[in-house]
C-alpha cells in the first residue's frame, strides 16, 4: 500500500513538473519581433517570415523535404502552423519543399504567379493544393498582401503577360515586403536585364539576390537601382552550376553590401526590432 | 561434447555453411550427386565398423543439403522471375505488394506482375507522383532492365534476395484499382501510417523522424546528415528496429496488459499476437523477423516453464529463416548484423560483465551499458569493417550516453502517438517530454558524430583489418570456451538485445 502511495506521489509530481516545463517553454518561445529566416536548404531558396502576432508566410521552400528540418529548428515546439505559401515561380528548387510543408504545417493559402508549368511534378503540387482545400490565388504586379501592419507588394510580372516553359525564371514573382519600415526585396530567379525594366522604385534594405547569385541575375546597373545593405544568397555547397558567380560577389562586395550565403552561413535570421538583429 | 543442443547447433552451422558456399559458386549437380554417393558409402561403412563417425557423415549430408537448397531456390527464383522480359518494353498490370519506398529523388514501387506476365519488378517513379499504396493495382508502359550494381554495393543480389530481377525506370504509370492486396496487411499498414501521422503532427523534424525510427524502424525521411552522424557515432542500430527496440516494446506491452489486470495466460497470447502483428506491420524484414521469433520463443519458454536457451533460440530462428529464403544468409546485411550482435551478447557479454564489474551501480549505468555495447560491437566489427571500410572509435562512448535514455523516450513517444488519437492535449504534453529527450539524443549523436576521429577510414588495409578482427573474435571465443565459463547460467538478459 505504502509503495503504491509513493509512486502516485512521484507520478503526480512528474506530471506537475512536465506541465510546468511545457508552460514555461510556451511563454519563453513567444516571439515579439517579426523575423525573416532565410533557410539553408542546399541549392534552392526558402524563406520563412514569422510576423509578430499575425501569422507566418513561406516564400519558396527549396528543392525537397530538407526544409522541414530547418523549420523544426527555427519554430518552437508549439508553432505547428504556417498560414500562407508564396511560390516565386514553377522551378523545383523553389517548390519541392512545399509538398511536405503542406502535409505537416497545414497552410490555408497558396499564392503564385498563375503561370502553369507542364512539369508533372508541378501538376502534382497543384493537385495537392486543391485536394487540401487550400485557396489558390494568382497575383501579378500591383497586387498587395496585407499582414497586420506590414505589407507584401507584388511588383512583377505584369498582368496579362504569358511565359513559355523556357522563360519561367522571368515569370518570378518579385516581392517587396515592408516590415517596420524596412524593405526586403525578393527577386526569385529573374534575369537582371528583365528586372531593370520594372517601372518601380527598387531601392531596398535587404535583397534576396536573384537566381542563387548566378551572373545573369545580377549586374552593376541593377544593383545601382536596388542599392541594398544586406544580400541573401540561397546556394548549396559545391553545387554543379557554380553558383554564386564570382562577378556577382565582387560587385556586391565592391558596393559594401553585407553578404550572407546559406552555403557558408547556414540559416540566416533577421529580426526587426529598433534595428535589425542578424544571426547566422 | 555432442549433447543434444550441440548436435542441433552443428547441424544448423553445417546447413548454413552449405548455403554460404553455394552463394559464392555454383556446384555442378554431377559433383553433388557423386559426393552424395560417396557419403552414403562412408555412412554404410561407419555404420558397420565405426559408429561414432556416423555423426560426421550426417553433418556432411546436411552441408550438402544446404548447397542443394540454395541452388534449388536460386533456380526457381529465376525461373519464376521476370528475367525473360529484361530488355523488352511492355505494357503490363501488376500489384504493389509492399509499401512504397520514398527516396530523395524517386519513389520505389515493388510490384508483382499479373495476367500474361510473371515475376516481381522494381518500378522507379517521380516523387509526389501519385498516392501509391500497398495493394494498388497499377498499369504501366515501360522497359524492363537488369539491375546494375553500384560502385561498392551488390544491388543485383540485394534485389534478387527479394525475388526482384528487373527494374523499370520512370514508366508511364496509372493506378487501376485500390485494395488488391491482403486485407490484414492493408489494415496493419493503415494503423502504422496513422500512428506515424500523429507523431508527425505532434513533433517537428528531425525529432519526429527519429522517434519514428525508434518505434517503427528506419525512416527514409531522416535527413542524410543526421544519418551519417549516426553511422559515425555507431548509433545507427537505434533506428534499425533491432531486437533491442522490439524487446523494449514487447516488455512494455506485456506489463501494460498485466497492469490492466489481464490473466497471465491471456496476456501471454496477446503479447505473442502483438509481436507477430508488429513484425508484419513494420515490413517483416529479416532482422526484425529474427528478433520477433526470439521474442516469442522467450515468451513461450516462460509460459511452459522450460529454460530459455538463447543460443539455440537464435539458431532456430536463423534456421527457419534461411530455410524459407537461403539468400538472406549472404545478402541481407541487416540480418547478418542482427545475428552477429546477438551471438556477441550470448558469448561475450558475461566476459565483459565480469571485467567491467557490471553489477556495481554506476553513473548512467555505464558499466552495464558498456558491457552490452562492447560485446555486440565486437561481434559485428568484422562485418562493419568489410562493408563500410572503417573502424568505429567513439561508438562505445556515444552508446553509454544515449542508450539509457532510449527506453523512456520510446515510451513517451509511443504514448504521445496513441493519445494523439483520443486526447490531443495530453498527447502534446507527452510529445513535448519526448521531444526534449529526442533533442538531447540528437545533440549527443551530432556531438560524437562530428568528431574527426569518430571513425578511422581503412582504405587499402581494409581486408587486413577485417581478418585481424575475425582473428580477435575467434581467439576471444576459443579463450572463453576454454575457461569453461558457464555463460548460459550467468545470462541475465533473457531476450537478446
Amino acid at each position: 500500500m505504502e509503495t503504491s502511495n509513493k509512486s502516485i506521489i512521484v507520478f503526480s509530481l512528474l506530471i506537475l513538473l512536465a506541465l510546468n516545463l511545457v508552460t514555461w517553454f510556451f511563454i519563453l518561445s513567444e516571439n515579439n519581433l517579426t523575423e525573416i529566416d532565410f533557410l539553408d536548404v542546399g541549392q534552392g531558396d526558402a524563406t520563412l517570415i514569422n510576423f509578430h502576432n499575425s501569422g507566418k508566410i513561406m516564400i519558396d521552400a527549396g528543392p525537397n523535404r530538407s526544409v522541414l528540418d530547418e523549420l523544426g529548428g527555427n519554430l518552437s515546439f508549439f508553432e505547428k502552423k504556417i498560414d500562407v505559401l508564396i511560390l516565386s515561380h514553377a522551378n523545383l528548387d523553389h517548390y519541392g519543399g512545399f509538398f511536405e510543408i503542406i502535409e505537416k504545417y497545414k497552410p490555408r493559402v497558396f499564392v503564385f504567379n498563375g503561370v502553369n508549368s507542364t512539369s508533372e511534378t508541378f501538376q502534382n503540387l497543384l493537385t495537392l493544393v486543391k485536394n487540401n482545400g487550400m485557396a489558390m490565388i494568382s497575383v501579378r504586379a500591383g497586387d498587395k498582401i496585407k499582414i497586420g501592419n506590414d505589407v507584401a507588394e507584388i511588383i512583377s510580372p505584369l498582368g496579362g503577360v504569358d511565359f513559355s516553359e523556357k522563360n519561367l525564371n522571368n515569370s518570378s514573382l518579385v516581392l517587396r515586403v515592408i516590415i517596420n519600415g524596412y524593405r526586403a526585396l525578393f527577386l526569385g530567379d529573374a534575369d537582371g536585364s528583365f528586372l531593370k525594366k520594372i517601372e518601380d522604385n527598387l531601392a531596398t534594405d535587404i535583397l534576396k539576390v536573384s537566381h542563387h547569385g548566378s551572373k545573369n541575375g545580377t549586374d552593376e546597373a541593377l544593383l545601382d537601382l536596388i542599392n541594398p545593405k544586406i544580400a541573401l544568397i540561397g546556394v548549396g555547397q559545391d553545387n554543379k552550376y557554380g553558383h554564386p558567380a564570382d562577378v556577382v560577389i565582387d560587385l556586391l562586395e565592391g558596393l559594401g553590401v553585407k553578404i550572407f550565403r546559406t552555403d557558408k552561413n547556414g540559416n540566416i535570421s533577421i529580426k526587426f526590432g529598433e534595428e535589425l538583429i542578424i544571426r547566422d | 561434447m555432442l549433447n543434444r543442443p550441440n548436435i542441433f547447433l552443428f547441424s544448423v552451422i553445417s546447413f548454413g555453411a552449405g548455403i554460404f558456399i553455394a552463394s559464392f559458386l555454383f556446384v555442378d549437380w554431377v559433383w553433388i550427386l557423386s559426393f552424395s554417393v560417396l557419403i552414403s558409402c562412408f555412412s554404410f561403412w561407419s555404420f558397420l565398423c565405426q559408429k561414432n563417425l556416423l555423426i560426421f557423415a550426417a553433418f556432411v549430408s546436411i552441408f550438402l543439403f544446404g548447397i542443394i537448397s540454395f541452388q534449388i531456390s536460386d533456380y526457381y527464383g529465376q525461373k519464376n522471375s521476370s528475367v525473360y522480359l529484361n530488355g523488352n518494353s511492355i505494357k503490363a498490370v501488376g500489384i504493389i505488394y509492399d509499401e512504397p519506398e520514398f527516396k530523395e529523388s524517386s519513389v520505389w514501387l515493388r510490384a508483382e506482375l499479373k495476367d500474361s506476365y510473371q515475376g516481381r519488378v522494381l518500378i522507379k517513379t517521380k516523387p509526389y507522383a501519385k498516392d501509391f499504396q500497398y495493394g494498388d493495382e497499377i498499369y504501366f508502359e515501360g522497359k524492363l532492365e537488369e539491375p546494375e550494381n553500384f560502385l561498392d554495393f551488390d544491388f543485383k543480389a540485394y534485389l534478387a534476395k527479394e525475388g526482384i530481377y528487373s527494374i523499370v525506370n520512370y514508366p508511364k504509370l496509372e493506378i487501376v484499382k485500390n485494395s488488391q492486396g491482403s486485407v490484414i496487411k492493408s489494415f496493419l499498414l493503415k494503423i502504422k501510417n496513422s500512428f506515424e501521422e500523429k507523431i508527425n503532427s505532434i513533433l517537428p523534424e528531425p525529432e519526429s523522424s527519429f522517434l519514428g525510427g525508434l518505434l517503427l524502424g528506419e525512416r527514409q525521411s531522416l535527413n542524410a546528415d543526421l544519418k551519417e552522424k549516426m553511422q559515425k557515432s555507431g548509433t545507427s542500430h537505434l533506428i534499425a528496429l533491432s531486437g533491442y527496440n522490439i524487446t523494449i516494446i514487447c516488455s512494455a506491452i506485456l506489463s501494460l496488459l498485466l497492469f490492466f489486470g489481464l490473466k497471465r495466460g491471456v496476456a501471454f497470447w496477446l503479447s505473442v499476437l502483438f509481436v507477430i502483428l508488429f513484425v508484419l506491420m513494420t515490413g517483416a524484414s529479416a532482422s526484425v523477423v529474427r528478433a520477433g521469433i526470439m521474442g516469442i520463443l522467450f515468451l513461450l519458454s516462460q509460459k511452459i516453464g522450460r529454460l530459455y536457451h538463447p543460443r539455440n533460440a537464435l539458431f532456430l530462428a536463423g534456421l527457419g529463416m534461411i530455410l524459407i529464403n537461403p539468400k538472406i544468409l549472404r545478402f541481407d546485411f541487416a540480418f547478418q548484423l542482427s545475428f552477429a550482435a546477438t551471438l556477441g551478447l550470448i558469448y561475450f557479454h558475461p566476459f565483459f560483465e565480469r571485467i567491467l564489474k557490471s553489477d556495481k551501480s554506476s553513473f548512467l549505468n555505464w558499466r552495464s551499458v558498456l558491457a552490452t555495447t562492447l560485446s555486440a560491437q565486437l561481434a559485428v566489427l568484422p562485418l562493419i569493417i568489410l562493408r563500410f571500410g572503417y573502424f568505429p572509435v567513439v561508438s562505445p562512448l556515444s552508446n553509454i550516453f544515449i542508450l539509457s535514455l532510449i527506453p523512456i523516450t520510446m515510451l513517451l513517444g509511443f504514448l504521445a502517438g496513441i493519445l494523439g488519437f483520443v486526447f490531443s492535449g495530453l498527447a502534446t504534453i507527452f510529445g513535448f517530454l519526448s521531444y526534449l529527450l529526442l533533442k538531447v539524443e540528437i545533440l549527443i549523436i551530432s556531438f560524437f558524430g562530428s568528431f574527426k576521429f569518430a571513425i578511422i577510414s581503412l582504405d587499402k588495409i581494409r581486408e587486413w583489418v577485417f581478418w585481424l578482427a575475425i582473428g580477435v573474435v575467434v581467439i576471444l571465443f576459443i579463450y572463453l570456451q576454454k575457461r569453461k565459463l558457464k555463460y548460459l547460467e550467468q545470462w541475465k538478459h533473457p531476450i537478446n538485445q
